[in-house]
């Protein structure tokens, strides 16, 4: 008798139990959801490094560099981002030689405009960044065209110090999430200068940072960063 | 949401490779780098009046020929841009008088595709000839002593 009691007690508190399980399912439900949204909105940072430039670096003698970068969560769908780097590049055109090099920063704001699904936490953003490069400048050499009496190469080393560049860009970023809190990010962006020092008697055709300046003063770029939540 | 996620990912790839081809700027330098020294012939007589030059070559050193012309009343010739002075002989009919044309040189900056420019600054000339038979220049005037651009002529010359 007591061997009936005991499963038919057993078997009782397994039906009460998943009825409770029933009845809290909406709640629990809500504070899940309450939880996500409290994830969502809480402010993060998350810092990393771009990959090409680095990875370059290794494989690109005429090419130097590293970019920190870091984004901080300030609401749901909005980052304050930041950067700084270093850069250094050697460019050859058909009629001359120089290289660049100079330290750089960027500012600006981020949104992510990626719905989710609740346990994801990809991101597709655009944003807008203001720049600011310092660097120097050196014409390695150049040669003026004669067809008649042959070319005249000089080997000027002209260092230009002191230039400096301000400028606007618009960034479209895709987050993804390759493991826990690890982040990897290509991004795109178009830039625009706002004003910058030139050289005497030679132009800022490459700015650290801003990268190659086309005829109306804007630029384009791409890279990758890998970066990783800290809190 | 993933279907989105990836369609919105291969359009970026898609304009990623496009923009970076579409951004390269124009290579062609079209834009005019180191100027000529031009030269305009005028009648010795009649300064005002300009004359053409019968079978006209020019030579510098080097036996570079510069140019070889029936008849012309004016003409562009390279200056060296190695050196600060250009030897030209000038040959009218037979007849050759060797002018020699100093000058200093600076070097501008112009554009990416065409680098650098020179420009000649204070030029002067020194006119000789082998014997008096060979003389067929009367006199030679300088307008303008620095050639920075192609516009005018900067050298007349009588004859």
């Amino acid at each position: 008798m007591s061997k009936y009691f005991t499963s038919f007690l057993l078997f009782s508190s397994i039906l009460v139990f998943s009825q409770e399980i029933k009845t809290d399912n909406e709640s629990i439900k809500k504070e899940a959801i309450q939880i996500i949204e409290k994830v969502k909105t809480k402010p993060s940072l998350r810092m990393g490094f771009d990959l090409l430039k680095t990875t370059l670096s290794y494989f690109d003698s005429t090419i130097k560099g590293y970019e920190i970068v870091a984004d901080y969560k300030i609401s749901k769908k909005r980052y304050i981002t930041a950067e700084f780097g270093y850069d250094y590049k050697e460019e050859s055109e058909d009629y001359f030689n120089y290289k660049s090099e100079g330290n750089f920063f960027r500012v600006g704001i981020n949104t992510n405009n990626f719905k989710n699904q609740f346990y994801m936490k990809n991101e597709i953003g655009i944003g807008v960044k203001y720049g600011y490069s310092k660097f120097d400048k050196t014409l390695i050499d150049y040669t003026v065209r004669d067809n008649i009496y042959g070319d005249k190469t000089v080997n000027s080393n002209t260092k230009y110090s002191n230039l400096n560049a301000h400028w606007l860009e618009v960034v479209m970023t895709i987050k993804v999430e390759l493991f826990k809190n690890l982040y990897f990010s290509p991004n795109i962006s178009i830039k625009k200068l706002i004003s910058s020092k030139e050289p005497d008697n030679f132009s800022n055709l490459y700015i650290p940072g801003f990268g190659k300046v086309s005829l109306n003063k804007a630029g384009f770029s791409f890279g990758y960063t890998i970066s990783y939540t800290l809190f | 949401m993933n279907i989105k996620f990836n369609k919105i990912f291969y359009f970026l790839i898609v304009v990623l490779c496009l923009q970076s081809t579409a951004c390269e700027e124009d290579d062609f330098c079209l834009d005019t780098t180191t100027p000529s020294l031009i030269i305009r012939f005028y009648d010795k007589d009649n300064p005002e009046q300009t004359k053409a030059v019968t079978e006209l070559s020019i030579n510098a050193n080097d036996n570079i020929v510069i140019a070889s012309l029936q008849k012309t009343d004016s003409i562009a010739v390279g200056l060296n841009t190695n050196l600060e002075f250009t030897e030209f002989y000038f040959i009218s009919s037979e007849k050759t008088e060797s002018i020699k044309i100093s000058y200093t040189n600076d070097d501008f900056f112009v554009s990416k595709a065409c680098g650098y420019k020179s420009i000649f600054n204070r030029i002067s000339l020194e006119n000789s000839f082998e014997n008096t038979d060979n003389i067929w220049i009367d006199r030679i005037e300088i307008i303008e002593s620095n050639i920075t651009n192609q516009l005018q002529a900067h050298v007349k010359i009588f004859h």
